[in-house]
């Protein structure tokens, strides 16, 4: 009886410690869409103050959120964006890797040279989305998301002092 | 029969209870060698290097981004926020960039920036910062504080008095001795030699339309004094886009009190007019190439030499020719095609049947039209052994980098990129979970078309925890990033993995090993 007791035990203890237990990621069993998240940027500040003799500066989504494996993400990134300039300057789909929510590479960056601008203000957004929708009927162009599927956003307004020096 | 039967299930469930993986409540429970961590006995590896560590944490949190030295076994983090409060005399404003590096992290330079106006408080990282506040409106010269942030430290800067300052005189002409007609249309603006902080505000000395230069002869600048005994002061165009004017730097003494007076500054020594140079690009094969970047950087004339003309990036007249305006001299071209172009960045000056030349001079009353051939991209084949998916990366090296390129990782784990000559880091982020990435510069500058096996280094897994507060109360962080920098013996660190922390302030990263 002793014996059985043990056996009986054991039975229920030894399938419990051979299959490990995979961490379930928040959001993938709820049905759903879990929209992305952008976790950090650089840099930090909304507002940037630079020279056009820095030559250019870099923006970075240093890393991007979403629990849903299937989902490929797609970073647009638009300077100035308004009518008659709806076209990304960069776009990079990140369809690659997956641990705990985050894709390889983790985000994404853009190098805005000044000389490709005149502007003294330069509006740069990122606009990250699990599913774009293609219908340039709909707007705002190229930043509308699918049904069912989400878009975030980040931006930086910069300044840009149209003079030959880079204050560090 | 019972005994042996107890025995031997007993020896079972010890074997299996401490594996990696088990569940466990106590580090006993788990084999030796292998940590209780959340629940779940690990087998931690043995990050190659040095690893540092900085946790960015997620904009909706209260605390501020942080950074911890090198530590073994499961890490446990507390996050407190470090900041610096102040109030700036007479309740104006500034704007306040913050320089520094975050403490343990060695060669990883970080800048902040903000507007404060009277009270301000700003989050930093703990270690050492140079704090400048530009006035704004500009005027006083710049106020520069240097502070080392402890964790957890909020510091009071108190009452921030804008620095006594001195005055400087100078009197801005075209050229002392062959025209000393009063000149325009440049910027002072003065600097410390000692670590190259801004000393004052931007003089600008702006030019009516037509070019007239109104207001006084002489021109007057408050600066704050320096570390040493010098000031750098120096001159270049206001016009970034179509710039007529040297850049050049004078170094002067600070000697006595009093005004300092340069007397009469030559704004445009060398030359008193441009010439328009028309730049050709085309690739190797001929082929004229638009909507490129030309710009043109005068060599210097000798080593004791401070002047340099910097032109602005050339008008495009017709396909593939630009247009630039350039004092006499000897310059350096460079061109950066679009994206998709069959051309890397570069400059070489074609001129006749001759060879090409690194440089070309301008020489005064003669247009001059040049051709640039750009090098065709250098072709950086390999495979990473092993690996199916994921993303290869060469990151500029901080000397002789080109743009940097990336690439999906194929399923067999072959790559191929096309990228400008240069002297890069090699980044390879598997996209398996679990995989480490492969960080290491590549053995030599790429000038010609390379392919290179590469064997994935061994995994090294690292868990922890990120707290809340330094009182061990037990708030988790979710959401942070944290990152793992690899230092170096000089220079800036690698960054050699990420990860974001769960909702129980739980995180895992496998980096490369030994």
């Amino acid at each position: 009886m002793r014996a059985l007791s043990i056996l009986v035990a054991a039975g229920l203890l030894l399938p419990a410690c051979l299959v490990p237990q995979p961490l379930v990621p928040g959001g993938e069993d709820s049905g759903l869409d879990d929209p992305p998240r952008i976790l950090g940027r650089s840099p930090e500040a909304s507002v940037v103050h630079t020279q056009r003799g820095c030559g250019r500066q870099r923006f970075e989504l240093l890393a991007i959120e979403d629990m849903d494996e299937e989902d490929s993400i797609e970073v647009r990134w638009f300077v100035n964006y308004q009518q008659g300039n709806v076209e990304p300057v960069r776009v990079a789909r990140i369809t690659t890797g997956f641990q705990d929510g985050i894709r390889s590479p983790p985000g994404d960056g853009l190098d805005v040279f000044f000389s490709q601008y005149e502007d003294q203000v330069l509006v740069v957004e990122a606009v990250v989305s699990d599913g774009f929708d293609s219908d340039p009927g709909r707007s705002p162009v190229n930043r509308v998301p699918l049904a069912g599927k989400a878009v975030t956003h980040t931006g930086w307004t910069v300044f840009v002092e149209s003079v030959q020096e880079c204050l560090p | 029969m019972i005994r042996p039967l107890a025995l031997a299930l007993l020896l079972l469930l010890a074997g299996c209870g401490g594996g990696p993986g088990a569940d466990c409540t106590y580090p006993t429970d788990c084999d030796e060698g292998l940590a209780c961590f959340a629940g779940t006995c690990h087998e931690l590896g043995e990050p190659a290097g040095t690893i540092a560590w900085e946790v960015l944490p997620p904009s909706s949190s209260p605390l501020g981004p942080a950074s911890f030295p090198p530590a073994e076994g499961p890490l446990a983090f507390s996050l407190c926020r470090s900041s610096v409060r102040g109030t700036l005399e007479g309740g104006g404003g500034a704007l306040l960039v913050a320089r520094g590096e975050p403490a343990s992290i060695a060669g990883h330079e970080v800048r902040f920036e903000r507007h404060v106006r009277g009270e301000f408080t700003m989050d930093l990282p703990p270690g050492a910062w140079t704090l400048t506040f530009q006035p704004d409106p500009p005027g006083p010269p710049p106020l520069i504080k240097r502070v080392q942030l402890a964790r957890c430290e909020q510091r009071e800067l108190s009452l921030l008095e804008w620095p006594a300052d001195r005055v400087l005189r100078l009197r801005p002409v075209i050229d002392p001795e062959r025209d000393p007609r009063q000149a325009c249309g440049a910027f002072v603006r003065v600097y410390d030699p000692a670590g190259g902080a801004p000393l004052s505000s931007r003089l600008e000395l702006r030019s009516r339309p037509g070019g007239a230069c109104p207001g006084p002869a002489e021109s007057t600048l408050r600066f704050a004094p320096p570390a040493g005994d010098e000031i750098e002061v120096r001159i270049g165009p206001l016009d970034a886009v179509l710039p007529t004017l040297p850049e050049q730097t004078l170094r002067v003494k600070v000697e006595g009190e009093g005004d300092l007076n340069l007397g009469p500054v030559a704004l445009n020594p060398g030359a008193l007019a441009l010439e328009r140079v028309l730049v050709a690009v085309s690739d190797v094969g001929g082929q004229a190439i638009s909507r490129a970047i030309v710009t043109a950087e005068s060599v210097p004339a000798g080593e004791e030499s401070s002047i340099r003309f910097r032109s602005g990036a050339g008008r495009e007249v017709e396909a593939g020719r630009y247009e630039l305006w350039l004092m006499p001299g000897r310059y350096r071209f460079r061109a950066i095609p679009p994206e998709g172009a069959d051309a890397a960045a570069g400059g070489c000056v074609v001129v006749g049947d001759r060879a090409c030349e690194s440089t070309h001079a301008v020489v005064a009353e003669r247009p001059a039209s040049v051709s640039l051939a750009l090098p065709r991209p250098v072709r950086f084949r390999g495979s990473a052994d092993g690996v199916s998916g994921g993303t290869v990366e060469l990151r500029p090296a901080r000397e002789g980098g080109g743009r940097s390129s990336t690439a999906p990782l194929s399923a067999d784990g072959r790559w191929d990129l096309a990228v400008d000559p240069g002297n890069y880091d090699l980044v390879l982020r598997p996209s398996a979970p679990a995989t480490p990435w492969l960080v290491r510069p590549l053995s030599a500058p790429l000038v010609a078309d390379a392919e290179e096996e590469v064997s994935m280094p061994e995994p090294a897994l690292v868990i922890g925890t990120l707290w809340e507060g330094d009182t061990g109360e037990t708030l988790p962080v979710a959401g942070a990033l944290v990152r793992a920098w690899r230092l170096a013996a000089e220079g800036p660190p690698h960054l050699v993995g990420e990860a974001v922390s769960r909702a129980d302030g739980t995180f895992s990263l496998v980096l490369p090993g030994n």
